[in-house]
């Protein structure tokens, strides 16, 4: 392109005619500026070609936000859980995972606890809340489970989240997005007393067994 | 939700301030593909965008009785945005992986990084790559360009999120649209010299 062209005053014009915000007066300029140099008619189809595709990467990942509500219209009884945003049920899984851990830990409490009830009670937050705060104060399962991730960091439990793994994507039953299905691996780690695995009895009965480090050999890939 | 103009945004963002739950969540479904892009261009790379969507619409629900002057309840989401991609980039957690097992993958998965909608493989992975290269520029740059695709934002909108006068804006666009384009070109080059 012809360098003497001013070129910021060529980028503002080719700018605010990509977007749209070009008057009749920056169209007479860039005439007559294509006049001169046939290559800014070039730059502007560059520019609109770059824009657009700017646009395609774009458009999809700021449309992803239309999921996305405030915690109080996710918390109405009208909504889907499906419709929800898709690793809230893993949040939830990994929670639950956590009540049954601290079940089986040793020296943890010998009364059976319900896994459900060592976490927030899923229906406390599918019930209409007038209360902002309120909601806000219990939190979703996301917020919890970002919760449990930074705490279980801090104090060292938490040594860090594997990769996900897709299991299944469907399109949605009503035809509104899709339904995926994932696994949210956290790793985790604990000191223990004992080690102990699941087995039964003479009886047949279930029972925690006391074991060795040696059967835990087993080697998982993520 | 439809489009609004800005007294009526502005009747929103008051009613919402008054405690109205109802207008939270009309000005978050009016704001949030705005503050999706202000994330984008601010957040670190290996975050979830809905991750932080979800902490933005937390704040908004918790903070918004703060707002004072219902005109500046964009600038004030905008700035929430911004703080919770710094945030999320000053506590980025370790992210492991212990053996790499790309074939666990389904070939047939959709992508879910919106990778964009072109039919074509060679133009979605070239819009990728201008997207990739757009968020690499700095934040005052990649800002508005990246809000300038979201649907109907024009330079006045931008300015307001943004609390930038116009001739601002359109400046930074064109000096963004500029270094996009350099770094794109020098990309190229690199990949040529490669035999990338």
């Amino acid at each position: 392109m012809n360098d003497m062209l001013p070129t910021e005053e060529l980028d503002i014009l080719i700018t605010r005619v990509v977007d749209n915000e070009a008057t009749d007066a920056d169209w007479s300029r860039l005439q007559e500026l294509g006049a001169k140099d046939a290559a800014v008619w070039r730059r502007l189809a560059e520019e609109q070609q770059m824009h657009a595709m700017l646009c395609t990467a774009a458009r999809p990942l700021l449309a992803s936000s239309d999921e996305v509500e405030t915690p109080l219209v996710r918390t109405t009884a009208s909504r889907s859980p499906w419709s929800l945003r898709i690793g809230a049920g893993l949040g939830w899984a990994a929670a639950a995972a956590l009540a049954l851990m601290w079940y089986v830990a040793p020296g943890s409490s010998p009364t059976p606890v319900n896994a459900t009830d060592s976490v927030v009670d899923t229906r406390q937050v599918e019930q209409p809340v007038g209360n902002l705060t309120d909601v806000a104060l219990r939190g979703d399962a996301d917020d919890l489970y970002s919760r449990y991730l930074d705490v279980g960091l801090q104090e060292g439990r938490v040594v860090g989240q594997l990769p996900s793994r897709m299991v299944e994507v469907q399109r949605a039953p009503d035809g509104q997005g899709y339904v995926v299905l994932y696994v949210r691996p956290i790793l985790e780690r604990q000191r223990v007393n004992d080690l102990y695995k699941f087995g039964v009895d003479e009886q047949g009965n279930p029972q925690t067994l006391r074991t060795l480090p040696a059967n835990f050999t087993e080697k998982q890939t993520y | 939700m439809g489009h609004v103009n800005r007294n009526e945004e502005h009747e929103l963002a008051r009613r919402a301030i008054g405690g109205d739950s109802d207008a939270v969540r009309d000005f978050w479904r009016l704001s949030r593909r705005w503050v999706a892009a202000v994330l984008l261009a601010h957040m670190p790379r290996d975050c979830e965008l809905e991750d932080l969507l979800q902490d933005v619409a937390l704040t908004l629900v918790n903070r918004i009785s703060d707002v004072r002057d219902p005109a500046a309840t964009r600038g004030w989401l905008r700035m929430v945005a911004v703080n919770t991609a710094k945030t999320a980039a000053r506590k980025r957690r370790p992210t492991l992986r212990l053996v790499p097992a790309p074939e666990d993958v389904p070939s047939d998965v959709p992508d879910l990084a919106g990778a964009g909608e072109a039919d074509d493989p060679a133009l979605r992975e070239e819009a990728k790559r201008a997207l990739e290269a757009a968020r690499e520029l700095p934040g005052d740059y990649s800002e508005p360009l990246l809000l300038r695709c979201v649907h109907g934002m024009t330079y006045q909108q931008i300015s307001e999120a943004l609390g930038l006068p116009v001739t601002t804006i359109e400046t930074r666009l064109a000096r963004a649209r500029r270094m996009l384009r350099e770094n794109l070109s020098a990309g190229d080059g690199r990949s040529a010299a490669t035999g990338a």
